[in-house]
Order: structure tokens, then sequence, then C-alpha cells
């Protein structure tokens, strides 16, 4: 799982039937030490409701689909969780 | 999931039997902005996707998680057609 913020959403008519009533989102990973965005865009299903500009874990790969109620939602990025907080302590290596 | 533009079709008379009935897509792919990016997928269409839309890809052991794919050898499905794209400060219309 990695951590990541909301930075879109999509608007989509025409999608698969397992979609229905769940939305696309848009997200950017997150560097816990700095919380600067890294990486490139990428979509994800929502499972949790997030909205634009929260800190959220998703997750990736086959058990991504497993996130919603039934079984065959195809999808390989799932945010799972919004992030209140990361606490990191710091120590010399 | 990653999105793309479909540029073209697949034509194959010999194949795993496991593909009949499902139509292949060529699908260049593209960033969240709308601008294009180097890969080019081939991916199995499960909405009825046509030429020159952009689409989403689930791509790898993922694409199996559905009724119609599973256990087939199957890595990049397209699952829905984006129409447009919400950021905080601006939209941009994939169209």
């Amino acid at each position: 799982m990695f951590l990541a913020k909301v930075i879109g959403i999509t608007w989509s008519n025409h999608k698969h039937y397992s979609y229905d009533g769940i939305e696309i989102k848009v997200i950017q990973d997150v560097n816990p030490e700095t919380g600067q965005l890294i990486g490139k865009p990428i979509f994800a299903l929502d499972a949790v409701g997030s909205s634009i500009g929260e800190i959220v874990a998703y997750e990736v790969s086959f058990q991504a689909g497993w996130a919603f109620d039934h079984m065959d939602v195809l999808s390989d990025t799932t945010i799972t969780a919004i992030i209140d907080s990361v606490n990191i302590t710091k120590k010399d290596l | 999931m990653i999105i793309g533009r479909v540029i073209g079709t697949v034509v194959s008379n010999v194949k795993d039997s496991k593909y009949h009935g499902y139509k292949l897509l060529v699908i260049k792919e593209m960033n969240v902005y709308g601008g294009y990016e180097k890969g080019f997928y081939i991916a199995v269409d499960l909405i009825g996707a046509g030429i020159d839309e952009v689409v989403m890809l689930v791509t790898g052991a993922a694409a199996r998680g559905s009724i119609e794919t599973n256990d087939k050898g199957i890595d990049a499905v397209v699952t829905a057609k984006i129409e447009k794209v919400l950021f905080s400060d601006k939209e941009i219309a994939l169209k």
C-alpha cells in the first residue's frame, strides 16, 4: 500500500457494470517525510469516498478488486483509507 | 489504472480459444493531463469502446478479476470511457 493525495476526479458515463456507484479518482504519490507530491498521477477506484486534497492510502494489483462488497470489480488500484496523520521518527542511519 | 486512446484493433485468426468473442484494441498510453506517453497496449474490450475514444485500462493480474475474464490468459482490459478529468484548478476534456 502507498500514500497518495487525491488531485482530481473523473467523469465517465460509459463504464463496466461492476463500476456502478464507484467513483474514479486521480491520485499522485506523496512523500511521507516532506508531504511533497512525487511520481506520475494515476487513476484509482474509490472504496471510501475521498475528496480532492485528502491524503489517502491505496492498494495495487490483484487484491485491489477485493476492497468492494462484491468480488468481481475490475481494479488494479483502489483507495482504501483516508489518512488523518502520519508519525515518522527520524533516526541517523 | 492508466488511460489511453484507442488507435486501432487487432485481427487474429489463430488465437487462444479463450479469446473468442472479445475484441482486441490497440491503445496508445496517455497521461492524466491528456498528453501522450511512450507505451502501447493490446487490451481486451469489455465495454464496446470505439476508435479514437479515451479509455481506462486495468492491467496485470487484476484484469482477471471479473466474471468475463476469470481463468483466462488476459492481462489488460478496457473498463471505462473517460470523458473529463477535473482538478482543483482546471478541467480537462479528453476527446
